[in-house]
Formats: structure tokens, sequence, C-alpha cells
């Protein structure tokens, strides 16, 4: 198209700009990998992509017609194989694209139900605590390296089988990155997967907590003493002590 | 050779297929994707399938070696695909058998097909759940090729091996539409074109019986004693008249919801309306094969030789009833066949083609064919309704054992030095548990009631088959809850548990879920479901 609308009709010069423009091509399809070079890339930034798949069937729809008496299209015959080859691997690929996408679906709802599954027994403990109510605000003390299930990894013999990365790590949503983020995450799951209303405690009741002999001496989840009351909070402890 | 050629001729015959086809194709997907969408959008399986969630055992002991061809890789959805694609081959396979005509019957047919329950029941064993359409398909190809071509029985008796190798019971398809062809040869044609069209269908049944046993020759298959499939069509004599007896009550059986003959049981809920329509199907059925018998201008004798085929027809369908030692429910598609045969009939006796509308119909027959399109709207509503509510049962087992094992694992976690390295252990009398939740009638929304055979309805991960291990459940739950709950936990081994049950803690324990049900014992986390006779 740039060719035709310059009148560029010297080969040499057409073909180093179709190359250039080739050359370009993947650069503009990840145009901010380039511009915010410290961020990182992420599945969601490319789905330009997809237009890498796209530009044959547009060149093949543009170029390898020619309009008939009548005005009915037909295909240029010198493109015959090329065209059907393109179409059965256009086949295998929209295959391929609908079964790794139920794939990662299919990831998803299984994280789901392990992550629903923890939460239950995460608040079968906070009910077991003496004195715990629904008014009681809940805390989880995390320091993000204790992982629970750390040993559900990629290609696990699932049913289904799941190989390869497909887009989700396989943990148990909700373990935060700090005690903050683990508890506001457990209030959100709890709410949304349990349909059970909780409070949660502030950071500096979180604080104060972790000040105490109480916590101190308290165990690793699911150790039968990692749930206790302390300061009038639920507390569960997920923080290893040993690896800090 | 003009490969341009080639590909062209190809490429005109795919759409022309397609465009002769393209009603049929897309009903069969409708009625396909209605009816068996619930089962594909979850992970559902019944008791058995615990078993085989990580395991597949038995599966080349049980004669099945050609089964494997997607096993646990795809998700159901890509399974489902498959069995839509499959389906509708087995399909179009049936209505160019027939040559059926018209329209309306083959989408009748199409959707009786798909729909029939013992699809969807056959579904919810997953170990094998990418099989069963396949074996279908290839059956009803084996007798399309035998019946088309004149020396088509070799490649058909290969087909049909290779059904046979994905699951036996389908056998029963392909000898089921193999006697309905010879019944229009006995109608049309004289004595000699059916005598030579049987040897024909012999010809396939033999071949395909030894490429199947071949394969298993080749692969040094040793068969399992599993539902009596290493001596399958080892009969002996005074046990033929039982046998016999068995296959037919067996057929009555699954359309009747009576136990005729034990072991036996009702395979599906029949509502007394379904029972009904199902009497006024069988009635104007017989009407309508009885009309074209007698309005065939054959002689005597082929009457008298239709007669007796139809009624031989119950045992062919069940043959496995006889042959095999027990019969199942998933072994019974070949019962779809009768619901099939009057439109057949219909479609080839009682049809005129209507030359300005381009349409078959017809003066003969006028009510009744009127009536059994109703009728198979009546069983074709009530296949739907009866597989989703099987899917509806396996749901609610799901959600119900995935609860339990919630609970269940919740109890181990708070045992005083459990750890996640620590073995589990779930000490169970399998019989016992499996009495006490066998076909409970419980009040669930909606309304399970249903004798829908799906046992075990209460919870799942406990039954501990005669054919397996003991202590098989500690082997399978931990399978479960890798798989339901995300949790990866060493078991205690037969040895560990014989040890544990020998001890003064263990004998003091309770029977859960009583407080003591839950014990940590020589560093073994037991969960304990039999009663030792404590009060807990």
């Amino acid at each position: 198209m740039v060719l035709s609308m310059f009148r560029i009709k010297n080969k040499l010069y057409s073909v180093i700009i179709a190359a250039a423009a080739a050359a370009l091509l993947p650069m503009a399809l990840n145009f901010i990998d380039f511009i915010g070079f410290k961020t990182s890339s992420n599945a969601l930034n490319i789905y330009a992509v997809v237009i890498i798949f796209t530009v044959p069937f547009v060149i093949i729809d543009r170029y390898t017609y020619r309009i008939m008496g009548g005005g009915t299209k037909t295909h240029k015959s010198n493109f015959f194989f090329s065209r059907r080859i393109l179409t059965i691997l256009s086949a295998i690929l929209i295959g391929y694209n609908f079964w790794t996408t139920n794939m990662v679906y299919f990831k998803a709802d299984v994280i789901k139900t392990f992550t629903m599954n923890f939460e239950n027994r995460l608040f079968s403990r906070f009910e077991q605590i003496e004195g715990f109510t629904l008014d009681t605000p809940i805390a989880v003390i995390s320091d993000g390296r204790y992982v629970y299930g750390k040993d559900i990894g990629e290609n696990y013999d699932l049913f289904p089988k799941i190989k390869g990365n497909v887009g989700f790590r396989f943990n148990i949503m909700g373990l935060g990155i700090n005690s903050q983020v683990a508890t506001i995450d457990a209030k959100i799951l709890i709410e949304n997967l349990l349909g059970i209303s909780v409070n949660t405690a502030t950071e500096e009741q979180i604080e104060e907590i972790m000040k105490t002999d109480e916590y101190k001496s308290m165990g690793v989840y699911p150790a039968f003493d990692s749930a206790k009351m302390i300061n009038g909070v639920a507390v569960i402890n997920m923080c290893d002590k040993e690896i800090n | 050779m003009d490969l341009k050629k080639l590909a062209l001729n190809f490429e005109n015959k795919v759409r022309d297929f397609f465009n002769a086809h393209k009603t049929i194709i897309f009903w069969t997907v409708v009625f396909t994707v209605f009816t068996h969408i619930y089962f594909f959008m979850g992970r559902y399986g019944n008791e058995d399938s615990r078993f085989y969630i990580n395991e597949t055992v038995s599966i080349f002991s049980s004669g099945r070696y050609f089964y494997g061809h997607t096993k646990f890789d795809f998700v159901p959805i890509i399974i489902f695909l498959l069995h839509i694609v499959e389906l509708i081959f087995s399909v179009l396979a049936v209505l160019s058998m027939f040559r059926i005509k018209s329209k309306l019957y083959s989408i009748i047919i199409a959707a009786i097909m798909v729909t029939f329950p013992v699809l969807g029941y056959s579904f919810s064993y997953i170990q094998m759940y990418d099989t069963y359409t396949l074996a279908l398909l290839f059956s009803v190809l084996a007798v399309y090729c035998a019946d088309r071509w004149k020396y088509g029985f070799f490649g058909g008796g290969v087909l049909l091996a290779c059904g046979l190798a994905l699951y036996q019971a389908y056998i029963e398809v392909s000898m089921g539409f193999c006697m309905v062809i010879l019944i229009i040869e006995f109608i049309e044609n004289d004595m000699r074109d059916v005598f030579i069209k049987a040897l024909r269908f012999a010809a396939l049944i033999i071949i395909g019986f030894i490429v199947y046993r071949a394969g298993i020759w080749i692969l040094g298959i040793e068969l399992s004693n599993y539902a009596g499939i290493d001596s399958m069509g080892v009969i002996p004599i005074s046990e033929i008249p039982a046998r016999v007896i068995k296959a037919y009550s067996d057929f009555y059986g699954f359309f009747t919801a009576i136990d005729f003959s034990v072991p036996s049981m009702s395979f599906f809920y029949i509502p007394i309306p379904v029972f009904v329509v199902y009497v006024i199907f069988a009635l104007f059925s017989l009407r309508i094969i009885l009309k074209a018998i007698k309005e065939s201008k054959v002689k005597l004798i082929n009457k008298a030789v239709i007669v007796i085929v139809f009624l031989l027809m119950p045992f062919i369908l069940n043959f496995m009833g006889f042959a095999a030692l027990s019969i199942h429910c998933c072994m019974m598609y070949s019962f779809v066949i009768p619901f099939i045969i009057p439109f057949i009939f219909m479609d080839r006796y009682f049809m005129d083609k209507d030359v300005n509308k381009k349409t078959y119909s017809g003066n003969k027959c006028f009510w009744v064919k009127r009536v059994m399109v109703v009728l198979s709207a009546i069983i074709i509503g009530y296949n739907f309704w009866t597989t989703n509510l099987l899917y509806f049962k396996l749901d609610v087992l799901k959600t119900n054992t995935v609860s339990f094992f919630t609970r269940m694992y919740s109890r181990f976690e708070q045992l005083e030095g459990f750890t996640d390295k620590t073995p589990i252990a779930f000490i169970v009398d399998g019989k016992e548990f499996l009495d006490k939740s066998v076909n409970q009638s419980y009040a669930v929304f909606p309304n399970t009631k249903t004798l829908l055979m799906i046992r075990y309805n209460v919870i799942s991960g406990f039954a501990e088959g005669t054919h397996k291990p003991p202590y098989y459940a500690t082997f399978k739950n931990s399978d479960f809850l890798k798989n339901l709950l995300g949790i990866i936990i060493p078991r205690a081994s037969t040895e560990q548990i014989e040890e544990i049950k020998k001890t003064d803690e263990y004998k003091s324990m309770g029977v859960y879920p009583d407080y003591d049900s839950v014990k940590m014992i020589n560093g073994i986390a037991v969960a304990n479901f039999i009663d030792n006779g404590n009060d807990g």
C-alpha cells in the first residue's frame, strides 16, 4: 500500500521498503516493551501479535484475486497450493488457540476450587478460636515466603493433565506478600467464595500483635497452635519464623 | 498426476458432502450440545473414576488396547468436540446405510442417537470417557463398509476390531444394525441375496474378532477376570439357558426399570408416563413392521424368518448379557436401535415423494407416522431429562465429596505434629460404608430421589471394589485430595495400616465424625470409619 501510495515503481526500492517494514513489524507490535523498557512484559500487552496471523490472509485476499467479467472474483492460479496450505495451517492454529484458551480457563477453575477449599479450612480454624464471632477482626500474618501448597507445581498429574506453563502458576490464591495483603486477600476470598462477611485488623493492630509473646509462640499454619485470639483479633500465622 | 485437479476434486467433494448433510450436522450438534454440555463444563466423575484419576490400571488387561488416544491430556471441552465430530459421522453413517430420505426422520434418528442416556452414563466413567463415541463410530462404519461394498467386510472387520479394542460391547451395535439390514433384505429380496449378505456380515464379525484377538496376541496382553473379560464367549453348556433368559430379561428390564434378573438392576428411572409412551411406541412400531411385511411380496418362508429374526433381536442387542459374566449400563448403547427401526421402516415403505415440494410424505399410515413423531419427541425429551439428571447427580456427588474432604482434611490439619509430609490413612470397611450410602433418597434440590443409576450419591471415595487392593480408599482418596483440593500428601502403605489396626490407640478410636475418630498413630494421620464398638 505504501509503495502504491508513493507510486514507487523501482523494484529494488520496493524490496528495501518492504523488508524494512517487515523488520520493523515485531517492534511495532511489541511497542510497549520498547517504550516501557523497565516494565515487565505481560501476556495482556501482546494481543497485537495476532496481526501476524492475519497478514497472510489480508495479502492473499488483496493480491491473489483478480476481478473477472461481471464483477466476480476468482483466484490467480499461481497461489493455488499456498492458499490451501495456509487455510489448513490456520485451522490447526485456531484449534490450538481453542485448546490453550480452554486450558487457561481450566487452570483458573482448578485454582478457584483449590482456593475455595483452602479458605473453607482457614475459616473453620477462625471459627474454632474461643470467643470468635463474625464481628471479630481477622488477621493473616504472612511474609510471602512461606507458601502453603508450594508443592503444587506445573505438570503434575492432575486430571486432566496440565501440560506446560499455560497462563497461571499453580498455587492457591490469597497468600499475599505481607500480612496486610494476606489479610485483605483472606477477607475478599472468604466473602466472595464462601459468602461470609468478615472484618479485618488494621496495619497497626497487626504490628502490635507481632510484638506479643503470644504471637511469637505460635506455630505455622496448619499446625494446631497456628490459630489464636490475640488482643481481640483472630490470628492465623503463616509466617515461618524459621525461614526468617 | 495432476495434484491441482485432485485438490479441486477433493474440495468439491467436501463441499458437496457438507451441503448435502448440513441440516443433519446442524441438528446433531444442537442436540449433542444441549444434552451433554453440562457434563463437559466441569470435572465430574463417578465412584469408579476415583480409581483411575492417576492410574490406568486394567485398561490394557481389559482388552481395550486401542484406548488411550487422548487419555487425560485434554480438557473436557476438547473431548466434547471430539465426541461431537464422532457422533456426526456415526449419525451420517446410519442415515446413509438405510438411505433415509425424510429430513424429519433423519433429525429424529440423530436426536435419539445423541441423547440416548447410556451415552451420558458412559461419560461419567472419566477414565474412558473419550472412547465411547469413537467405538460407536467404528462399529457403525464397520457395518456400513460390509453393506456397501462387496468385499467391504475386510475393511469393516478391521474397523470392528478397532471398536472392540476401545469398548467391546459396541459390537452389539454392529450386530444390531446387521440384523436390521437383513430384515430389510428379507422383505425386499429373495433368499439367495439374503444368504449372501448374511455371509458377508458373518465374515465381518469373524474378521473383526480375529484382528482383535491378533492385537491382543501381538501386544502380549493377559486379559483380567474383571467382568468376566478373560472368559468372554466361553460359556458352560449348563449356563446357556440361564444366560439367554438373562439377556432377554435385562433388555426388557432396561425399558421398564424392573429387575427381572438378579443381580441386575434398574438402569434408569422410568416414570409411569414414559413407560406408557414406551408401550405405545412399541405397539405402533409393531404395527409399522407388520404392515411393511404384509405389503411385501415375499414368500411365506421369508415372513416366518423375519418374525424369528425380530424375536432374536433383544438377544442380539444384549449379546454381552449372554457372552460376558456381568453386564453394565455402558454396554447397552445398542438398545437405541429399537427406537430407530420404526423410522427406517416408515421412511422406506410409507413415504412418497412430493415432486412439487421436493419433500417426502404420503397418506400411507398417515396417523401412525404422526403419532410416532410425537412419541419420539417425548422420548427425546425424556432422554434429555434423564441424562441431565444424571449429570446433576454427578455434580451433587462432586460437591458433597469435595465439601466432605475439606472438613476431613481440616481434621487432619489440626492434629498435633501434622505437616504436609505426614502420611494419611483412611481406615474403611468399604461394604459397611457403602451400605449406608448407596441409593440414599435424601432431599436435594432438585430432588434426586429418582433411581437414576449413579450410586454412592452421598459422597464418593469409600467403596472398595472387590478387584482392588485392600485399603484402596486411602489410595484413591489421596488422589482425590490432590485433584480436587490441591493437596499433595503421602499415603500410608498397606503394611502401615495393618500395623495401625493392631494398636490399642486405634482400637479405642471412635467412628468419623466423632471427636476421637481422627488421630496421629505411629506418625500417620488416621481417620477411622469402622465401628470398633467404642462410644466415641
